[in-house]
C-alpha cells in the first residue's frame, strides 16, 4: 500500500514537474519572441524617423542630386486617397508623409549595393510652389525609347545618378538583372518588345505639347503641367500612384495659389495707403489682371483634376508669367 | 525524530533556494525595465532634437514667404507681404489644417534687429493646450519690403512645442 503511494507521488511529482518546466519554458519563448518584434518595431521606427528627417533636409535644396549607401532593407511606397506612405519592407509600422510631395516607384532598396538616388526640383507654375522629391534606387532602371525628340530629350536630362538607357523601337529591351523597368516611350512611337522582361516592368506613354516654354498634356492617360510633374510620372512608373502623388502636388498648389491672392491683396493696400502706384492699379487690383490670371489658375487647378484636361491651366500659367515680366517693366513690383 | 527534522531542512532549504531565484529573476527585470525606459527617453530626446531642426530648416525654405527672384539670391530672404499673406491665409480652416499638420506644434517670429530694431512678425502659432517642452531654433534672414523698398537684418525664430 506504502509502496503504491510511493509510485503514485513519483509519477505526480514528475508530472508536476514536467507541466511546470514547460510553462515555465513556453513563458520565455514567448517573451523571446515578443521582444523580437518589438525590437525589430523599434529599430523599423528609429529607421523611419531618421528618413524623415532626411527626406526633408534633402527636399529643401532644390535641383540637386544625392546618392546614399545602400540599405540593407526595402522601402514600400503606398499612395492612397490623397494619403501618401511608406513603410520598411515587412514592417507593420508606417510614416506619412504630410511634409513631402515625393514621386517614386512602389519598391526602392533591399537590394544587395544598389544605391538609392534622390533628386530635387522645384515645382514651379510659374512661381516657386514646393519643392519636389524624386526617389529611386539603382536597381529601377529607366529605358527611353528615344526615337522622339522629346524622349531624346528627357533622356539627356536625366542625371546620371539613376539607371537609365536608351533603346531604338526596333530593339529588345534587354534584361540587364534589374529588379523593375520603367520603359518611357511617345505616344505616337509604340512600344519597343519587352519578350525579355519577366513582366517585371510598366510603360510610361507621354503624349504632350510645348507651348511659351511650358509642357503639358498626358502621361498614361493622366493629365500633367509641367516639367516637374512629368519626371513624377517617369519616376513613378506607376500611373495610380503618380495620380495620387499629382493630386497631393496639385492641392498643395491650390494653397500656395491663395496665399499668392491674398499677397497681392497686402501690396494693393500698401500702394493705396502710399497714395501711390496707379500706375500698377490695372495689375493689383481685385479685377486687375494679376487677380483674375490666379483665380483663373485655381478654376483651371480644378479642371485638371476632375476633367483630366491641362491646356487651361498651361495657359493660365503662361499669361501669369507674362504679367510678372510686365509688372517689372511698369516698375510695380514683381509678382513672384 | 532527527530524520523528521533533517527532511524538515531540506524542503526549507529548497524553498529558500526557489525564494532567491524568483527574486533574482524579478530584480533583474525590474533592472531591464529601468534600462529600456532609459535608452526609450534617450531616444526620445534625440527624435525631439531632429524634429526641432528639421521643422526650423523646413520653416526657413518655405516658397511661400520667399522672396521674389530678385530681392536675394545667396541670403534666406522673406518677402514682408508674403509673410502678411501667410499668417492671415493661415485663418482659413483648409489652409490653417494643411500647414499645422507641415509644421506641428510650433511658433515663428521674425525679429529685425538693423536698420530698424525690434519690429515683430509672428506669422504661425499653433500650441498643444499641455506644452510639457519648447525647443527653439534661430536662424538670419533678410526681410524685405518691396513696397517702400526697404531691406532689412532679421532672424527668425521657431519654437517647436513637445
Amino acid at each position: 500500500m506504502a509502496n503504491k503511494k510511493a509510485q503514485i507521488e513519483v509519477s505526480f511529482n514528475w508530472i508536476f514537474v514536467l507541466v511546470a518546466g514547460g510553462l515555465i519554458l513556453l513563458f520565455f519563448v514567448m517573451f523571446i519572441m515578443n521582444q523580437r518584434d518589438a525590437s525589430g518595431a523599434q529599430v523599423a521606427q528609429v529607421l523611419q524617423s531618421r528618413l524623415d528627417t532626411v527626406f526633408t533636409v534633402i527636399q529643401q535644396t532644390p535641383d540637386s542630386i544625392q546618392t546614399f549607401e545602400p540599405l540593407t532593407f526595402g522601402l514600400e511606397f503606398r499612395c492612397e486617397e490623397g494619403i501618401q506612405s511608406y513603410s520598411v519592407v515587412g514592417s507593420r509600422t508606417a510614416t506619412f508623409m504630410d511634409h513631402h510631395i515625393m514621386f517614386s516607384p512602389n519598391q526602392v532598396g533591399g537590394s544587395s549595393g544598389a544605391r538609392l538616388v534622390a533628386w530635387t526640383k522645384n515645382f514651379n507654375a510659374p512661381y516657386p510652389v514646393t519643392p519636389v522629391l524624386y526617389f529611386s534606387d539603382e536597381q529601377t532602371q529607366y529605358v527611353f525609347v528615344t526615337d522622339t525628340p522629346l524622349v531624346n530629350e528627357l533622356y539627356n536630362h536625366m542625371p546620371d545618378s539613376f539607371s537609365k538607357i536608351s533603346v531604338s523601337l526596333q530593339d529588345t529591351v534587354p534584361d540587364e538583372g534589374y529588379r523593375w523597368y520603367i520603359i518611357v516611350v511617345e505616344a505616337e512611337t509604340g512600344l519597343p518588345n519587352p519578350e525579355n522582361l519577366r513582366n517585371n516592368y510598366d510603360v510610361v506613354t507621354i503624349d504632350a505639347t510645348r507651348r511659351l516654354g511650358l509642357i503639358n498634356g498626358t502621361v498614361n492617360g493622366i493629365a500633367f503641367v509641367g516639367e516637374e510633374m512629368l519626371w513624377g510620372a517617369i519616376i513613378t512608373g506607376d500611373p495610380t500612384l503618380f495620380e495620387c502623388s499629382r493630386e497631393r502636388l496639385l492641392n498643395r498648389y491650390i494653397v500656395a495659389n491663395k496665399i499668392q491672392m491674398k499677397r497681392i491683396e497686402k501690396v494693393r493696400e500698401a500702394y493705396e495707403t502710399q497714395g501711390a502706384g496707379t500706375d500698377c492699379e490695372d495689375i493689383y487690383s481685385d479685377s486687375g489682371d494679376a487677380m483674375e490670371t490666379l483665380r483663373r489658375i485655381n478654376t483651371s487647378i480644378h479642371v485638371v483634376l476632375d476633367d483630366n484636361n491641362s491646356n487651361l491651366l498651361a495657359s493660365s500659367i503662361a499669361s501669369f508669367s507674362s504679367l510678372n515680366e510686365l509688372s517689372d517693366r511698369r516698375r510695380c513690383g514683381w509678382l513672384y | 525524530m532527527a530524520l523528521l527534522k533533517k527532511a524538515q531542512i531540506q524542503t526549507g532549504e529548497t524553498i529558500a533556494v526557489v525564494i532567491i531565484v524568483v527574486f533574482i529573476i524579478v530584480l533583474g527585470i525590474v533592472f531591464y525595465f529601468n534600462f529600456m525606459s532609459g535608452t526609450i527617453d534617450e531616444d526620445r530626446q534625440r527624435a525631439s532634437d531632429l524634429d526641432s531642426v528639421s521643422t526650423a530648416i523646413f520653416v526657413s525654405k518655405l516658397n511661400e514667404l520667399k522672396c521674389s527672384r530678385a530681392a536675394s539670391a545667396s541670403f534666406i530672404c522673406f518677402d514682408l507681404y508674403r509673410v502678411k499673406a501667410f499668417n492671415e491665409s493661415l485663418n482659413e480652416p483648409m489652409i490653417g489644417s494643411v500647414y499645422h499638420s507641415l509644421i506641428g506644434y510650433a511658433n515663428a517670429t521674425i525679429r529685425t534687429y538693423y536698420p530698424e530694431q525690434g519690429k515683430e512678425y509672428t506669422f504661425y502659432s499653433y500650441e498643444p493646450s499641455n506644452i510639457t517642452g519648447e525647443r527653439s531654433s534661430f536662424i538670419p534672414v533678410l526681410l524685405s519690403d518691396p513696397v517702400e523698398n526697404k531691406k532689412y537684418f532679421a532672424y527668425l525664430e521657431v519654437k517647436v512645442f513637445s
